[in-house]
């Protein structure tokens, strides 16, 4: 809480000072060899947010101090929360783009402790596996982004990016790097289609929601457009996606937010919805469409996190957030609905509060927007209007009418619990009433920080009566209509949802059963604990590799010719291949055992047949060897596998992998015998790398003086084998368990 | 004339069918010894290979036979550890089916 | 033979062999004539021994190629991750030792053994050291897996990984003999020299070629022979395991590394397809396998495949800075494993098993263990600030560079969000479940030590990288 304290009072000294062109940084090398760097950079567009991040953060911690009191893992949660703070602020004041990226993991990774906070309660879990999934994903894909986009422009410094847009843009990734960096700020700012995860994230204790989920954390995704602003707007690809899933994004959070019953998933619909408007403009290029922006981002999180706070002030003291309970409350919680009024006047965009400075700004830059003017207006007006109707239901309906049957007797909250709200629809209403002050000091230098030129732009309550002014009245009317038949309304939506095929939430649930399903299913398929399977996946895969090595090198021509092989020679190959087929035919062990030497005798018969008598010599002698104490085991062992008729299939499998093997393999050694050694090539290298060695074709002289060393490697693996089997075997029984 | 082909062939051949026998036979003893079949295909190579070196100087130098030595002292040395893992697990599971034994899985 | 060169270039191998012997006289000495190999001598012997040796490796001059063998910075790299992985294994098995009744002695020159092995692939440039010390580290490590023949799931695992490891070494041997036939050489150097010097590759090395990379993967923990890894990995004692999932997967990097970087070289573009495919997968079968696993050392070792994955994602690329990209991800792997399964040893001290429930509650049970293996999973996982994310983010980068692999890397991100998901339910069980056994989890200073090594080390290296990342630059310098 302090640090927060001390970081807003740190920040909002510097306000004014700091402008696009001097701004504060400080940078030390981090990896100098891929030239990362530890650099931050204030700058007016940071300062806005890092102003929110801070002040917000004060008034939630403030807020959940009371809120936790006596809870047994309040140390944890406040421990969580200032990890997140000041990653949030490690986010938007990171001056290189690999920084920028590990503390927007840092807030996945930390938002993910603080969603699932309660973890007794198993929605609180699923809902905060689900959002880091789907904003873990997000990340990655914006980590291939950053990779590509600090590829693009040789430098990660998101200063010096900025200033190379024209080549980002002209960038044969430029596609890819929009794609994946739209991934991020989508998935992380809750658009459509990604947006499912926000409501359901509303498990999170009410201070988490209020500061993650309406103040800052989501704000990343448009934080990071903003920033990226310079470089990769001004080209149709930028507008028209982010007019279109804005405005999307926009009406589908407001048309859900009536249907919602929760207050707290509804003010998180209505969350959605601001993020969609934000998305909206940042689309435009035009100065007035990105000050809309900004003033909407400051105005929304000033009432939101106040709506929310409240919220939070009625399920703790009345214990329930459904609207249809809740009543009648204002004598008995008066600073609450104070405050939830005030707040709720801010978002319907009444004057004189900040509001509605944000929403004439609102109409004037949808206006403005270069690709489809109409089509923003045309979203703003309806999603503003479903937002005056739920500003209603929040302020009214809790507050007036008949006493609600709430499960608790409602009494006031402490006073810690009303600061916040109260300060910041205060706040709301204060800079309203100071438009000059906050479009000077925040909103222009911001702007500036987005569009190179000189920022030109006046701000007023009352600019005459123009088109924004029109729409603002229109907005209001078709807000008070929503109101009155909300009721209606729900039912309609609940309908049109309700048939829908497809739903966010849905897919998501899908996907992730799918894969876990697909997972297991696998592993239960290949990894049968059989050594069997395991030896037929793996020639499987060895004879689809081989067999693309051959298709792709073109089958070579069969060509078997075998006249003019002498008879003797035919012997030996006979011998062998009879032992061969002995061994896997044999039905006892000693028949197998005797069969198996019959094949290194005729190998070495070959090796005889070579000229290579004293490796025949030795082959033998390891035969006679192996085949000695194969004679010595087998006794101690049971006599033979069983026949088992089941297994039959299986079998059939082997063989049929088996055959394949062996297909593939004959046709390549095919290939590679009758494509030839190419032996001039063998014969150059021969000749030039081992000019030394002559005369010396007696193999053991070999063996000890040039192949020294290997010779001592293999005596120890013979000494390893002794030693182990004497570890193994000569010790007694041991370990039962 | 007998050519480096045809020992390519038969060392094929004698490969592939120790390949059967590793997947086809449950014993252990006889699955191990499916293994010694197919690296003795692999000695029936490097010694043809050797053979059929064109010399320098009028001399192959036999480093396809020193190879073969490795191979061989290797193998004995592999198949004397795979046996006195197989003699353990005959001591404490009974079996020396490569089928019964698959309790570690999925 | 030259003396002076051989003790250049393995000098340490030469340490290693003599400190084994050492070991057996005084594991003789101590039990009066008799290998009894329960003397705490002996296991200060190895830990002195191996100490030392890591010292001195850092001493190791590079010398260039020499008549057995090479000594390069590459190598001298390997040597101290190979020398350090056998010191940490050790001192991770220390809690675990008396599990062996029978055998510490040896299991402690074994697991020297191995070293020794490994350390002679580092240096290898010649396909007959490349046999023998790879045989040397996988016999040793087939008996090793088998070290408890009283516990059924060891000796499985030792039956099962003796089989697939024979099955993989005849494939390999195999290639080596058709690498020979079409080059006439064993030597690395005249093998290369082949190959780029040839238009097209001949069959017969393509074909000798692909034998060794299926071999190799054996090692790796990459498809096709990663099928061992899930069981082994489960079935052995944990100390060896983790000398598995870090030694044993080494040896795989390293000589991919010398067979992509120095043996294919220039012509490393032709294999990117393959060793792409390859890549996508192990990725594919490493991650989605670890998703239902209930088991520790089991979830680790599908880890692992995944993480076998992302190694051949690099190696696929080829470029200078996916090498260093690797020796920085092996680097920070090896701290991640020591620690996860440090901690198994611990909490699995009563049941003698790893099931995941073992670490629920753990936070309740000892906050520190619990902050350990959580820094341990978000390394793996890739979370930043902890060093596995600059990792991942190494090797990323280096592939996005490439630009062909741009189907793999996608699937690759994908696999990483996979990979959150099953390192966050362990990170779940941790901190949200109640625990199924309360007994205090005691552990020595020496264990505390270690496990805040590595706490260390994975932190410190992921918010300030540029030793590491200048440490594995100058390993991977030699092979360009």
């Amino acid at each position: 809480m302090l640090i927060a304290l001390v970081g807003f009072v740190l920040c909002a000294m510097r306000v004014g000072t700091v402008t696009g062109e001097d701004a504060l940084t400080v940078a030390r090398p981090w990896v100098p060899f891929l030239g990362v760097d530890f650099a931050f950079r204030l700058d007016g567009l940071s300062m806005v947010f890092a102003l929110l991040v801070t002040g917000a953060g004060f008034f939630v911690a403030l807020y959940a101090q009371a809120y936790f009191k006596g809870h047994p893992d309040r140390g944890r949660f406040f421990l969580f929360f200032g990890m997140f703070m000041v990653a949030m602020l490690g986010l938007v004041l990171a001056d290189d783009l690999l920084l920028m990226f590990v503390f927007w993991e840092l807030t996945t990774a930390s938002s993910f402790m603080l969603i699932g906070f309660s973890h007794d309660l198993e929605k609180a879990r699923a809902s905060a596996r689900q959002a880091l999934l789907v904003t873990g994903a997000g990340g990655l894909a914006l980590l291939a982004g950053v990779v590509l986009l600090g590829n693009a422009a040789g430098t990660w410094r998101i200063s010096e990016i900025i200033a190379s847009g024209d080549l980002i843009r002209q960038h044969e990734h430029y596609i890819p790097i929009l794609v994946l960096v739209f991934a991020g700020a989508f998935t992380k700012s809750a658009q459509f289609p990604f947006h499912f995860w926000l409501p359901n994230a509303m498990a999170a204790p009410t201070p988490v929601s209020a500061y993650l989920h309406s103040a800052t954390m989501v704000k990343g995704g448009i934080y990071l457009l903003a920033r990226l602003h310079p470089t990769l707007a001004g080209t149709p690809e930028w507008a028209w996606t982010l007019t279109v899933v804005g405005a999307i994004t926009a009406v589908w959070g407001a048309v859900l937010s009536v249907r919602a019953t929760d207050l707290k998933v509804a003010l998180a619909w209505t969350t959605v919805m601001a993020l969609g408007t934000l998305t909206l403009f940042l689309g435009s290029e035009a100065q007035i469409g990105l000050a809309a922006a900004i003033t909407f981002l400051l105005v929304h999180a000033l009432y939101k996190c106040a709506l929310f706070l409240v919220v939070g002030n009625l399920d703790h003291e009345a214990g329930t957030r459904e609207v249809g309970l809740l009543g009648g409350l204002r004598r008995a919680m008066p600073w609450t609905a104070a405050s939830a009024f005030v707040a709720a006047l801010s978002m319907s965009g009444f004057p004189p509060f900040l509001g509605f400075l944000g929403k004439e700004l609102k109409y004037e830059g949808a206006l403005a927007v270069a690709s489809e003017p109409w089509l923003a207006a045309g979203a703003a007006v309806l999603a503003n209007a479903l937002m005056v109707a739920m500003a209603g239901v929040l302020a009214i309906r809790p507050f007036f009418g008949p006493k609600g049957a709430t499960p608790r007797e409602a009494h006031e909250a402490p006073f810690p619990m009303l600061a916040g709200p109260l300060a910041m629809g205060a706040l709301g209403l204060a800079l309203g009433l100071m438009p000059p002050i906050v479009g000077a000091g925040l909103i222009a230098p911001a702007v500036q920080a987005m569009v190179p030129e000189s920022v030109d732009l006046t701000f007023a309550m009352f600019h005459g009566i123009t088109a924004p002014l029109l729409l603002s009245v229109l907005t209001v009317t078709l807000g008070v209509i929503a109101y009155r038949l909300r009721d209606k309304l729900r039912r309609v939506i609940d309908a049109f949802v309700g048939a829908l095929p497809i739903t966010g939430d849905g897919s998501y649930r899908r996907v992730v059963g799918w894969i876990a399903d697909g997972a297991e299913g696998l592993t239960r398929i290949l990894q049968t604990g059989r050594l069997r399977t395991y030896l037929a996946s793996s020639f499987a895969v060895i004879a689809a590799t081989l067999a693309y090595v051959l298709l792709r090198n073109g089958l070579p021509p069969l060509d078997l010719d075998a006249s003019g092989v002498p008879f003797h020679k035919w012997g030996v190959v006979a011998l062998i291949a009879a032992g061969v087929v002995t061994v896997l035919l044999a039905k006892t062990r000693l028949v197998a055992v005797c069969a198996l030497g019959l094949v290194g005798a005729g190998v070495a018969l070959i090796f005889v047949l070579y000229g290579a008598p004293d490796v025949a010599i030795t082959q033998l002698m390891v035969d006679i060897l192996v085949v000695a104490i194969l004679g010595l085991v087998l006794p101690r062992l049971p006599r033979y596998e069983a026949a088992d008729g089941t297994k039959r299939r299986f079998r059939l499998v082997d063989a049929t992998i088996a055959t394949a093997f062996g297909l593939v393999m004959a046709t390549l050694l095919l290939g590679v015998a009758s494509v030839g050694v190419d032996r001039e090539i063998t014969a150059f290298y021969e000749a030039n790398s081992v000019p030394g060695a002559l005369g010396r074709n007696i193999v053991n002289v070999i063996l000890v003086d040039f192949r020294a060393f290997d010779t001592m490697g293999e005596v120890v693996v013979l000494a390893v084998a002794g030693l182990a089997a004497w570890a193994l075997l000569a010790r007694p029984k041991e370990d039962e368990a | 004339m007998i050519q480096l082909e045809h020992y390519l062939y038969l060392s094929g051949l004698v490969f592939t069918l120790g390949l059967c026998g590793v997947m086809m036979r449950r014993n252990v003893i006889l699955v191990l010894m499916g293994v010694e079949i197919m690296l003795n295909a692999a000695n029936l190579a490097l010694i043809a290979f050797n053979k059929y070196m064109l010399p320098i100087d009028g001399i192959v130098e036999p480093k396809g036979q020193v190879f073969v030595f490795f191979t061989i002292a290797v193998a004995a040395a592999e198949v004397a550890v795979a046996l006195v893992i197989a003699v353990a697990l005959f001591r404490r599971l009974d079996t020396v089916n490569v089928d019964d034994v698959a309790n570690l899985r999925w | 033979m030259n003396p002076a060169e051989l003790f250049d270039i393995f000098g340490t191998e030469v340490f290693l062999a003599v400190l084994a012997l050492v070991l057996i006289v005084t594991d003789l000495l101590d039990g009066g004539g008799k290998l009894t190999g329960a003397s705490e001598k002996t296991r200060f012997v190895t830990y002195a021994g191996l100490g030392a040796i890591l010292v001195s490796t850092f001493f190791l001059e590079p010398y260039g190629d020499g008549q057995f063998g090479q000594l390069d910075s590459f190598a001298i790299f390997f040597k101290q991750f190979f020398v350090a992985t056998a010191l940490l294994v050790m001192w991770l098995a220390a809690p675990y030792e008396v599990r062996f009744p029978a055998g510490r002695g040896e299991f402690s020159m074994l697991i020297v053994f191995a070293t020794l092995g490994m350390c002679m692939l580092a240096s290898c440039n010649d396909f007959a050291t490349l046999f023998v010390g790879l045989e040397l580290v996988t016999i040793t490590l087939f008996m090793l897996a088998a070290f408890r023949p009283g516990l059924p799931r060891s000796i499985e695992a030792g039956i099962k990984f003796v089989i697939i490891g024979a099955v993989a070494a005849g494939f390999m041997v195999y290639g080596i003999a058709f690498i020979y036939g079409a080059t006439g050489s064993f030597d690395f150097a005249v093998v290369h020299d082949v190959i780029v010097s040839s238009e097209e590759m001949p069959g017969a090395l393509q074909f000798g070629l692909l034998m060794l990379l299926v071999g190799l993967g054996f090692k790796l923990g990459a498809v096709p022979f990663h099928v061992w890894i899930p069981d082994v990995y489960q079935g052995a004692p944990t100390p060896v395991t983790a000398m598995l999932s870090v030694g044993s997967k080494a040896t795989g990097v390293l000589l991919m590394m010398r067979l992509v970087y120095s043996i294919l070289g220039e012509a490393a573009g032709q294999w990117t397809a393959l060793l792409m495919g390859l890549a996508f997968l192990t990725l594919l079968m490493g991650n989605l396998g670890a998703i239902p696993q209930t088991d520790l050392k089991r979830f680790l070792g599908y880890s692992g495949i995944a993480h076998a994955g992302f190694l051949m994602l690099a190696l696929a690329t080829g470029s200078q800075d996916s090498a260093n990209a690797i020796l920085f991800y092996m680097s920070t792997y090896l701290f991640a494993n020591i620690a996860a399964f440090l901690v198994i040893v611990v909490v699995s001290r009563t049941a003698d098993n790893a099931h995941m429930d073992r670490i629920n509650g753990l936070a309740n049970r000892s906050p520190f263990l619990a902050l350990v293996l959580t820094v341990s999973m978000l390394s793996l996982a890739g979370v930043p600030p902890f060093a596995g994310f600059f990792a991942k983010f190494m090797v990323l980068r280096a592939a996005v560079d490439h630009g062909g692999l741009m189907p793999v890397v996608i699937l690759s991100l994908v696999m990483v969000v996979v990979g959150l998901y099953y390192y966050l339910c362990v990170v779940k069980r941790i901190y949200m479940r109640e625990a199924v056994d309360s007994s205090v989890l005691e552990m020595s200073g020496w264990t505390r030590g270690l496990l805040l090594l590595c706490v260390v080390v994975m932190f410190l290296f992921g918010i300030y990288q540029s030793p590491l990342v200048d440490f594995a630059r100058a390993g991977a310098a030699s092979l360009f």
